[in-house]
């Protein structure tokens, strides 16, 4: 042995020597700083959903001020002297106005009486109600409210924004509970983050046809459009919405003032492989016979679609050009020459990519992607939404003043709608359909109810990205792991099937930006030396080793000294005077290209500059929606967060924004990641290095960072645990009892798991555990444990193990009609005659109260009387009686459940719903202990059902007299090579034995944040186990030991929801279908199970003609017809003279019966309604 | 706990002198093979039949003995015997089952003796 | 035939250990069958009394009645009376509804919170109709709780101020195999004893250093070593 590790010391030691990186030996000996520490300040101020709050709070404080001041003044059309002005705009606390008195609001409040959680949206407003001869002056109002926006829990409007965990409690609301959502009609809705290319920057990739391409997404606050410049057949063409085919590129160029050629190529570059690229454009445009601005703009009217005018107003292809085409860059007094500049860097780009390959876009790349947030989303909803608003007050001004004679005094402040405004939010928020007409948006299931299986489900709604394709296409590339998602988004964490690998989740330190002013930093960037583009010649554009400066898409100029420049933002970036979030990325990934090819051809390199200059660029990006991270800034590899930062954190004088503030750690975006060298660990940093993760395991997300030892498994084992996480039953909020969910599934003795990962602590899983740990032998036992299924001891079932609880929630009502309403009734009573004669009728009703509901603690059983009522006879006449002299019958609701079952009515809540109707809530309980066909899983992806339940006694056991609680199948092993679940099992059996809760952090070995097996197999030997985990045990049948030493320990199990009792279903008679008298579908129904077309394949095969017979026919819709055997077509009995009549023939002398299905005779009648005779042919 | 385990003793050596008392247990003698013939016993489990397997093992004129469960939600095991022409099944399993009951009674008062030599000591 | 040879042995017992809640012994001169068997029956057929039936009269605190009921199961009671009990559904005097006499026994608990401090309803809170079945009292075993005075039982639930509880509870004789509640015993294992023959000549060449490293290579330290001898035993 030691010579081995001699001689690899050997090895190393000369590769070393070889590498001669004496900088690195030379290297002072770093000590690790344990910067874990970070990780729960980090949570605590930016919070696991804070990228929703951020983008709320954002919304509310900036955007809709914007939106409000863009849109500030409704002049009536009429009388120009009639307006009104918004002055200011903001949210007020949420609140509701019963009967005309305002209540303030909490989120469970609205939960439980099913209303939305919103705030009034208060306007200041300065209006004049016209000029009656003398000069007009203008009124004010102040706090008029316009409408009420849904509030986001936990948002800055929230009424539980800072309140502490006492505070929460008296609200009813839980404290671990992440917030992020809106609360619609009594149901929590979460705003999904919406995955996008990003807008306002150039792409290059290529269409359908293989052409490449170069687009623009514009989206500025007036228009959005596409612009995408192509090269097809060797000519450039500009595809533009606004025009009806293609306009080839030099021709756009003229169109915008360009009228030399040379300029343009002057523009793209003095190389020549530019201009020859370019060449057959610019023949094709002279071919046309375009040469001056004139006519190019005259041959782009003749394509242009007149049917854009939308504005009103039209001004010609130029407008098209100045609006339309790529309008991200403004145009001033005419002057197209910033837009030129784009178009040709455009051009250049696209050349480049034609050139060489690589300087193609990845359109899946994480950086070229925004997510779109709930602020975003509703900013866009609201904008319209008060766009419309403020029409429809312009109309109905307009109405007014037009009419002749007014009889009231005119105030323009009246006529300001409230509804508008609150119904389409609440409506987009409940149905998830954002159509936004004035966007050109029309998107489905934006919104989705949170999630309440399980705690971890809740998180894992909120952290949730939906794409931006649609799920049919069949391309692998966007569902692939992209290298850039590297500690964005969580590499585990995505649903199988259709949607795999594009519907995502955010990992556990990401953070989403919001928007940034860009003044400020226009201007910082010119103080920077940047060169002003507009004052910049063609040829000066690319000039070697000069930069261009690109801000969100918007050329800036260009700078000399790119890396310096970089460096000053950064610096300033570092010491907050420029946001934190903004991100500079120096972009020499080209120049890396063309330095292999110099390499290759170096002579050519040195002699002429005629090799590819690429477009070497600085982007600074500030807008939102970019995905980031925080690392630790490191210089020359050394970590400048030191051990004495981690005590001043530990002993409460620093918090993670200090850290920030002192440029200590920053924020890095995907594509600022590019120029950085961030090393895993501090240890393993080198003199290049620039940043140092704060901890490996924050690449996995909330729900991934519930697995222990996540990278010792095989790694669809994970993903499969990430969805399967979210069915686990457990605890799903400390309020869980007073919530009024439709489902609520509870655990009756959830712990927290004995092998815990850091992730479960942060996220607060251990408080709110989803499992139990069971003791698991893996052996084979009894034959029933084959394909997954496990053995469950009866024992454990009978002390607590896996029993749960599952509450429904049922929905009664008291409905008003016009002059009268349902009325409570006393069962007991208010009998009437109908009643008195049903059986077993007092029985089923022994539940009620006396006002006809159900009492809470009652035992409920199918078909009991859960509700009842008095409804009248005749709702909408007796108009003059008094409603206690109508006539009333008895409305009664039973209960269906499963037959044998026992429930308990939980509680029973009643409120006034929409309608102000009075709505009745129960909750109905029902405690259920494992059986046989339940679902089961570890943390591992491996899930199983209960094969068979055993006795105790029968269990094997081992000599301390440990008994397992369930056994797995060793086979579920090998094929899926889940060795954290063995880690597990060893780690939680080591944590048994000496007490201490054990970790298995993902990648957490170096760092200590996960036990080593060494360490684990140490203490269990220490305990008197085997170092390995198994035990010698004996059968619990014959007292003999098992042959085997078996692998045995705690592992943390999970209740999935999918259990027997609500799956198991038969039937023999049952319903049937009106129209086809075959039996009905599904186990709702109580349909019967159809005996498909691949089923009676396999009779046909097997000959059993019998019982095709009879499945197809006697169990299914038998009938006889009575058919004429002249016509062949279907005649009938007529009862009255008893005789056979074909309808057709009009006499019965040729009648025969036959059996038919009735489905059969159905067809037969359907298809003669549609002139089409089918004639039945008998035959003996 | 010390009543307790001599309850323990009391209630097994009850159990297993109740066995084949009364139609809990059922013969069937085996058609094709003599001297073979098996044992249903009804709301038994493996307590019963595997002490009855192992001490019929014990006679040599047992040439087969063996119980099985047949199914887990049947109460009931059926205990199979294959003996010499010297004996037969019959008398096999009412050997082993008078020599448990014997041995059992043996280890109840050899327990309880053992109990109160104990306790006195303490 | 009846002078068929008797295969009948003799075990041995002897009692190694046996304090309240714990008992170990030898079993000799018999096999692995008859020890299984034994074990078996502890676990699953010694009828003990347990609570098997919970009338519920007012119930305000956080856990639900099945859940109480449930926790009440489990609660160990004293079982001696249970050989002189009837099972309830062999009870003649009863119809078989379980609640009379002579195979039930009734309790009662009543609780509720008054003050603001929180109030843990324990097994000691349960009133047996039946002096001789009683939940079994746990502070005296000297099985590690021992003097620790605020020990009150098994918490069954606990109360907030205003929260009550209020119940009837009927325990029955039952047995293991039917749920794990009338099971006697926590866990009932055997072992072969192992002999461990130790190479004496081999051990007279070892140094004391390696006899200790022998000595202490054993988790469960079943060697000694003697100081004067230096022999490993």
């Amino acid at each position: 042995m030691g010579v081995i590790e001699d001689t690899a010391m050997l090895d190393t030691s000369i590769l070393e020597g070889e590498g001669i990186d004496k900088q690195f030996l030379a290297a002072p000996v770093k000590s690790a700083v344990d910067k874990f520490q970070l990780l729960p300040e980090f949570l605590k101020v930016r919070g696991l959903v804070k990228q929703h709050v951020e983008s709320f709070n954002y919304f509310v404080r900036t955007e809709i001020k914007k939106i409000v001041r863009a849109n500030d003044l409704v002049t009536s059309r009429h009388d120009t002297s009639v307006y009104l002005r918004y002055k200011d705009v903001w949210i007020g606390k949420p609140s509701v106005v019963v009967d005309g008195v305002t209540d303030s609001l909490t989120p469970q409040k609205c939960r439980l009486s099913d209303m939305t959680y919103a705030a009034p949206i208060y306007v200041n407003i300065e209006y004049c109600n016209g000029s009656h001869g003398h000069s007009p002056h203008p009124q004010f109002k102040k706090d008029v409210i316009i409408g009420r926006m849904p509030i986001m829990l936990r948002s800055a409007s929230c009424v539980l924004y800072g309140k502490d965990e006492d505070e929460l409690a008296k609200l009813g609301e839980c404290p671990l509970d992440p917030g992020g959502y809106f609360v619609v009609k009594g149901n929590e809705k979460v705003i999904l983050i919406q995955e996008q290319l990003s807008k306002n920057r150039i792409i290059i990739d290529t269409d359908k046809k293989g052409c490449i391409q170069a687009s623009v997404m514009s989206s500025t606050e007036m228009t959005k459009s596409k612009t995408i410049i192509r090269m097809e057949k060797e000519k450039v063409y500009l595809v533009l919405n606004a025009f009806t085919s293609k306009v080839p590129i030099m021709l756009v160029m003229k169109a915008m003032g360009m009228e030399t050629d040379q300029e343009v190529v002057q523009m793209l570059g003095r190389d020549p492989q530019y201009a020859t690229l370019l060449l057959p454009s610019i023949e094709d445009c002279a071919s046309i016979g375009v040469y001056t601005q004139q006519q190019a703009l005259e041959f782009l009217e003749k394509k242009r679609k007149k049917s854009m005018s939308r504005f009103g107003k039209d001004e010609g292809a130029l407008g098209v050009l100045r609006d339309i085409f790529i309008p991200n860059i403004r145009v001033r007094e005419n002057n197209f020459h910033l837009k030129c500049v784009y178009v040709v860097v455009m051009l250049r780009r696209m050349m480049d990519a034609i050139l060489n390959k690589d300087a193609m876009d990845d359109k899946d790349y994480i950086g070229n992607k925004r997510l779109e947030l709930s602020g975003q989303l509703l900013s866009l909803l609201f904008e319209d939404l008060f766009k419309s608003m403020n029409d429809q007050v312009k109309q109905n001004v307009d109405k007014i003043l037009t009419k002749p004679n007014r009889s009231s005094r005119f105030d323009v402040s009246q006529h300001l709608l409230k509804d508008s405004i609150t119904v389409g939010l609440e409506r987009s928020l409940s149905t998830g359909n954002w159509d936004v007409g004035r966007f050109k948006m029309h998107r489905k299931g934006m919104t989705q109810i949170v999630t309440r299986l399980s705690f971890i489900g809740a998180f894992g709604s909120m952290t949730k990205i939906s794409p931006q394709f649609e799920k049919s296409r069949k391309v692998s590339g966007p569902r692939a792991l992209q290298p850039s998602q590297w500690g964005m988004l969580c590499p585990c964490d995505t649903p199988e099937g259709e949607a795999c690998g594009l519907v995502k989740n955010l990992a556990l330190m990401t953070h989403v930006t919001t928007d940034e002013e860009e003044g400020p930093i226009i201007s910082l960037c010119t103080c920077f030396g940047v060169e002003d583009l507009s004052l910049l010649s063609g040829e000066e554009l690319h000039s070697p080793g000069s930069y261009l400066i690109i801000l969100n898409g918007l050329i800036l100029g260009k700078h000399r000294r790119p890396q310096r420049f970089a460096k000053v933002m950064r610096e300033l970036r570092r010491a907050g005077k420029v946001g934190d979030f903004v991100s500079i990325y120096v972009n020499e990934k080209q120049i890396c290209a063309m330095l292999n090819v110099s390499v290759e051809q170096s002579h050519a390199t040195l002699l002429c500059d005629n090799v590819i200059h690429f477009c070497r660029c600085v982007y600074i990006a500030s807008d939102g929606g970019r995905v980031c991270r925080p690392l630790v800034i490191a210089d020359n590899g050394v970590s400048r967060i030191k051990e004495h930062h981690m005590r001043e954190l530990k002993d409460g004088v620093r918090n993670f924004d200090s850290f920030l503030r002192e440029g200590l750690i920053e924020y890095l975006d995907v594509n600022e990641e590019n120029n950085a060298l961030i090393a895993l660990y501090e240890g393993e940093a080198t003199h290049e290095t620039t940043h140092i993760e704060i901890e490996p395991f924050t690449i996995l997300g909330a729900c991934a960072g519930l697995i222990p030892f996540p990278h010792h498994n095989q790694s669809p084992r994970n993903t499969y645990q990430c969805a399967m996480g979210k069915q686990a039953m457990g605890n799903i909020a400390y309020n869980q009892l007073c919530r009024m969910d439709t489902l609520i599934y509870l655990l009756v003795y959830p712990q927290r798991p004995l092998l815990t990962t850091r992730t479960i602590e942060l996220v607060g899983y251990d408080k709110l555990g989803a499992g139990q740990n069971a003791t698991v032998a893996v052996m084979s036992y009894s034959g029933y444990d084959i394909e997954d299924a496990i053995v469950m001891n009866k024992s454990s079932l009978d002390r607590g193990f896996g029993r749960c609880i599952v509450m429904k929630k049922i929905s009664a009502a008291y409905q008003k009609y016009d002059n009268t309403c349902d009325q409570f009734s006393d069962p007991r009573k208010s009998q009437q005659d109908q009643q008195k004669g049903q059986e077993n009728y007092q029985e089923k009703i022994q539940i009620l109260d006396n006002d006809g509901l159900a009492s809470p603690g009652e035992i409920i059983r199918h078909q009991d009387i859960y509700f009842q009522k008095e409804c009248p006879v005749d709702p909408k006449g007796s108009t003059m009686s008094h409603p206690s002299q109508g006539k009333y019958r008895t409305n009664k609701q039973t209960y269906k459940g499963a037959e044998g079952e026992t429930a308990v009515v939980d509680r029973v809540a009643l409120c006034s719903d929409k309608r102000n109707n009075l709505s009745v809530k129960f909750m109905i309980r029902h405690t259920r202990r494992p059986e046989v066909g339940d679902k089961f899983s570890s943390r591992h992806g491996q899930k199983g059902v209960c094969g068979t339940i055993v006795q105790q006694e029968d269990f094997p056991f081992s000599e301390r007299g440990i008994c397992p609680d369930l056994i797995m199948n060793p086979h579920g092993f090998p094929s899926r090579m889940t060795v954290g679940k063995m880690i597990e099992l060893l780690g939680s059996k080591a944590g048994v034995s000496c007490g201490r809760f054990h970790y298995g952090s993902a990648f957490g070995e170096p760092s200590g944040h996960a036990d080593k097996v060494e360490d684990i197999s140490e203490t269990l030997v220490k305990h008197g186990f085997c170092y390995n985990g198994k035990d010698f045990l004996y059968s619990g049948i014959t007292g003999m030991p098992l042959q085997a030493y078996i692998f045995m320990g705690p592992i943390y199990y999970q209740k999935l929801k999918h259990m027997v009792l609500d799956k198991m279903h038969a039937r023999g008679m049952g319903p049937r279908q009106l129209i086809t008298r075959q039996p009905t579908e599904g186990r709702s129904r109580n349909g019967g199970l159809r005996v498909g077309e691949m089923e009676r394949d396999c009779l046909i095969a097997y000959g059993t003609s019998n019982l095709i017979y009879e499945r197809l026919m006697i169990s299914s819709d038998p009938f006889e017809v009575q058919v004429c055997r002249k016509c062949g077509l279907l005649g009938y009995i007529n009862y009255k003279s008893k005789t056979r009549v074909c309808s057709t023939c009009k006499n019965g002398d040729n009648m025969s019966a036959m059996k038919l299905p009735y489905a059969c005779k159905l067809l037969f009648q359907e298809l003669q309604s549609m002139n089409i005779v089918p004639r039945l042919t008998l035959a003996d | 706990m010390k009543d307790h385990l001599a309850l323990c003793f009391l209630h097994f050596a009850n159990s297993v002198s109740l066995k084949n008392n009364n139609s809990r247990v059922s013969y069937e003698r085996d058609t094709k093979i003599i001297n073979a013939a098996s044992f249903t016993i009804e709301r038994e489990d493996h307590t019963i039949g595997n002490i009855v397997r192992m001490q019929l093992h014990r006679d040599g004129n047992v040439l087969f003995a063996g119980y099985k469960l047949p199914h887990p939600l049947q109460y009931k095991i059926i205990v199979r015997v294959h003996t010499t022409s010297q004996s037969s099944p019959m008398q096999a399993y009412n050997q082993a089952i008078n020599d448990l009951d014997k041995e059992l009674d043996h280890l109840k008062a050899a327990f309880e003796a053992e109990v109160a030599r104990v306790s006195g000591e303490y | 035939m009846e002078g068929a040879a008797s295969y009948q042995r003799f075990p041995k017992v002897k009692i190694r250990e046996l304090k309240d809640d714990y008992a170990k012994f030898e079993l000799r001169e018999t096999d692995a069958s008859v020890a299984n068997a034994l074990r078996r029956v502890m676990i699953a057929e010694v009828p003990t009394i347990a609570i098997d039936l919970v009338e519920i009269e007012v119930n305000s605190s956080v856990l639900n009645d099945e859940f109480i009921a449930h926790r009440l199961g489990l609660i160990p009671l004293t079982s001696e009376r249970a050989m002189s009990m009837r099972f309830s559904r062999d009870c003649d005097a009863c119809d078989g509804d379980g609640q009379c006499e002579f195979c039930s026994v009734e309790f009662h608990l009543r609780a509720k919170c008054i003050n603001d401090q929180t109030l843990d309803v324990t097994s000691k809170d349960l009133y047996s109709s039946d002096h001789t079945v009683v939940p079994v009292d746990f502070s005296d075993s000297g099985s590690g709780f021992e003097n620790n005075e605020d020990q009150r039982g098994i918490t069954i639930v606990k109360l907030r101020k205003g929260q009550e509880l209020r119940l009837r509870a009927i325990a029955r004789k039952g047995i293991g195999k039917d749920h794990a509640k009338w099971s006697p015993a926590a866990t009932v294992t055997f072992m072969y004893e192992p002999e461990i023959h130790i190479n004496e000549e081999m051990m007279e060449t070892l140094s004391l250093e390696e006899k200790t490293s022998v000595v202490d290579s054993s988790p469960t330290k079943v060697f000694g070593i003697n100081p004067h001898t230096q022999q490993v035993g």
